[in-house]
């Protein structure tokens, strides 16, 4: 008897929830529209007031955004030296003057970054690792790595930066000091 | 994208969506195509270590003859093992994607779809630029895909790079990242941000996929769009780095083993094991979530005595690292060890480590409203955790792997960098895993749970 109860209540309520008046669509667009904007507006003000969800508004979002609509045919050149300036504009310099088959002896951290002046580059652009990474296939030896390398004695190219590094040039014979730039080891040339 | 490129997304894709129906049919549609780059990229990782430590030069051919083997197999296995199944659960899962809907679900779609597009446009426009990328993962793949070896590259020659076998150096950084930009070069790829880029666009798909199998549709998609939108998550989701790429794996793995724990499907055990195992194919210090999840799989082995399945989800979490090992041991590419690995006592060290995690966890520039949100559920469900053991698995998973995280970091020796460095610069990086569980927990506790079913009453016509 309790289980025929509960089965027509079952039956009317399913009845009930099929018959959809046009009332009822529209009661339902405006609790959804009500409890939606409610929560769109919790958001807005709790979390968007807040430095991290700004910075992802702001800085992520709005701000990528806008570069990639204004430039968005930009070639992959172009896309590295908006991200990383002189940096990637130097060693593809270094890249455009070199044989593939370069050994370059590459300059240390502190010719980068002059204590007594201020310099151009701006980051990792000292580190081995770094510079491998758009100069390969040449070879890259450290000052440091001189006496150990298997290069040591290959070494084509010698990078100049911040006016810094012509002690390893023998017999340069430029009409003046190259402040940034490749110059070809021992050849006394200046490829640039 | 180069034609190749396409194909090879399509394959991998491919392969994991097999993989996963390889384990169960029973798996959601949202689910299989979730996991199925991640686990499909990583399968193509372990199949070119495998094809490096044969000597078959890792070229493009040989990257697509592996992988359409790859797929071959695992299809077959899928459809030996699934018959019927596999096409009849697709076709159910187009059925019950549609039912159901409410402006509010529709609402946080789009509002995913939204940021997505736009973390996914800034993740494939620009290059990767950041020091992390460029002085390890990204040189080391682009320099793989050039010279079609990993073992016999030129930056692991200790005569060239007389740095690359010193303290914490990437020659023994886990390969998966490397060796997926690798793939992405090989293939022909101008940019391998294709990686970090599709990565999260599909761990979206996944976890909205079981957020949704534990709570309502409207309440998977509020939760997805707030763990995606902790800031330094998504912002480091579009670099080459390994962090969110772990998060990926670490997190599901976990939950996924508190969904075994919880409902007792081996199949959500198994994929579990998987993900924990590619947690580590990623970073080292996965270890962490293994070895909670481990534990808090011993001991319900001994209580239930499920010891066959459970040794199945322990060796499939440590095959992948324990293949990497042997290949770094083998190919004389370990590093100087940065572990301390007597034990002492050091409370100075100790307290500054975790003072720094308890800031990381409060910290909102970071994480924005997780952990606060998290610590409030934790509050609200409290009495249910504690009488009902209300995802009591879970809660203690993310315990321990704190706890192991901290540890972990007392037992470094910070000689390549200072502690405080690490701890200010490294460490946000260390609670991604964390992100998409305190929110897993967050959206699925009894309290939330129940709530959240309400509004979806409330919401339906």
């Amino acid at each position: 008897m309790k289980e025929t109860t509960v089965h027509t209540k079952k039956t009317t309520q399913e009845a009930i929830k099929e018959e959809k008046t046009p009332l009822s669509y529209i009661w339902w667009f405006v609790k959804n529209a009500m409890i939606a904007g409610f929560i769109l507006l919790l958001m807005i003000k709790i979390l968007l007031p807040m430095t991290g969800y700004k910075w992802e508004q702001e800085k992520m979002v709005k701000g990528s955004m806008t570069i990639i609509k204004a430039m968005p045919n930009a070639t992959l050149s172009q896309r590295f030296v908006m991200k990383m300036g002189v940096d990637y504009a130097f060693l593809q310099d270094v890249r455009n003057h070199t044989p593939d088959t370069a050994v370059i002896l590459y300059p240390p951290q502190e010719n980068f970054f002059p204590k007594e002046k201020s310099s151009a580059f701006k980051g990792e652009i000292f580190n081995k690792l770094f510079a491998t990474r758009f100069l390969y296939p040449r070879k890259i030896i450290l000052e440091k790595e001189m006496a150990t390398s298997p290069y040591k004695d290959k070494v084509t190219h010698v990078l100049i930066v911040n006016g810094q590094g012509y002690k390893t040039v023998e017999g340069y014979q430029g009409s003046q000091p190259v402040e940034n730039g490749i110059l070809v080891y021992k050849k006394k040339t200046i490829q640039k | 994208m180069t034609p190749l490129v396409i194909i090879g997304l399509i394959l991998t894709i491919f392969t994991g969506f097999f993989l996963v129906n390889c384990i169960s049919t029973k798996f959601s549609l949202t689910e299989k195509i979730g996991l199925s780059f991640p686990i499909g990229i990583c399968l193509e990782t372990i199949m070119m270590l495998i094809m490096d430590q044969l000597n078959i030069s890792m070229v493009a051919k040989h990257l697509i003859i592996s992988q359409i083997t790859l797929l071959v197999l695992l299809s077959a296995l899928t459809f030996i093992l699934t018959k019927k199944e596999f096409f009849a659960s697709i076709v159910h899962s187009f059925k019950q994607t549609y039912k159901s809907l409410n402006l509010v679900w529709l609402m946080f779609i789009v509002l995913i779809v939204g940021l997505e597009y736009a973390n996914f446009s800034r993740c494939m426009y620009f290059p990767p630029n950041d020091r992390d990328s460029l002085c390890a993962f990204e040189t080391v793949g682009f320099v793989t895909a050039q010279e079609h070896t990993y073992k016999g590259m030129s930056l692991f020659d200790a005569a060239y790079y007389p740095d690359s076998h010193g303290s914490a150096n990437y020659t023994s950084y886990a390969p998966m990242l490397q060796l997926g930009i690798a793939y992405f070069y090989t293939l022909g790829a101008e940019s391998s941000k294709a990686l970090p880029g599709f990565m999260f666009l599909f761990f979206l798909i996944a976890f909205y996929g079981v957020v949704k199998r534990c709570t309502t549709k409207t309440g998977a998609a509020i939760t997805t769009f707030l763990m995606m939108s902790s800031p330094e998550f998504i912002g480091f989701s579009a670099i080459t780095i390994t962090n969110v790429i772990q998060a990926v794996f670490a997190s599901l793995g976990i939950i996924y083993l508190a969904l075994y724990l919880k409902g007792r499907s081996n199949k959500d055990l198994y994929l579990s094991g998987i993900l924990l195992g590619l947690n580590m194919w990623c970073r080292t210090e996965g270890i962490v979530f293994i070895g909670a999840a481990m534990i808090i799989l011993l001991i319900d082995t001994l209580r239930k005595k499920t010891f066959k399945i459970s040794l199945i989800c322990l060796a499939l979490s440590i095959l992948p690292a324990a293949f990497w090992y042997f290949f770094m041991i083998r190919n004389n590419m370990t590093t100087d060890s940065i572990a301390i690995t007597r034990l002492f006592w050091d409370s100075s060290k100790m307290s500054t480590i975790t003072g720094a995690m308890w800031g990381l966890f409060k910290n909102e520039d970071y994480y924005g409203i997780t952990f606060l949100i998290f610590a409030i559920m934790l509050i609200a469900d409290g009495w249910f955790v504690w009488k009902k053991k209300d995802n009591i698995a879970l809660l203690s998973m993310f315990i321990l792997a704190t706890i192991f995280y901290c540890l972990i970091l007392y037992h470094i020796d910070y000689k390549w960098d200072s502690i405080t460095n690490v701890l200010q610069y490294s460490s946000k990086r260390f609670l991604f895993c964390f992100v998409p569980i305190a929110w897993f927990f967050s959206s699925t506790n009894y309290i939330a749970d129940k709530a959240l079913r309400k509004l979806d009453k409330v919401l339906s016509l």
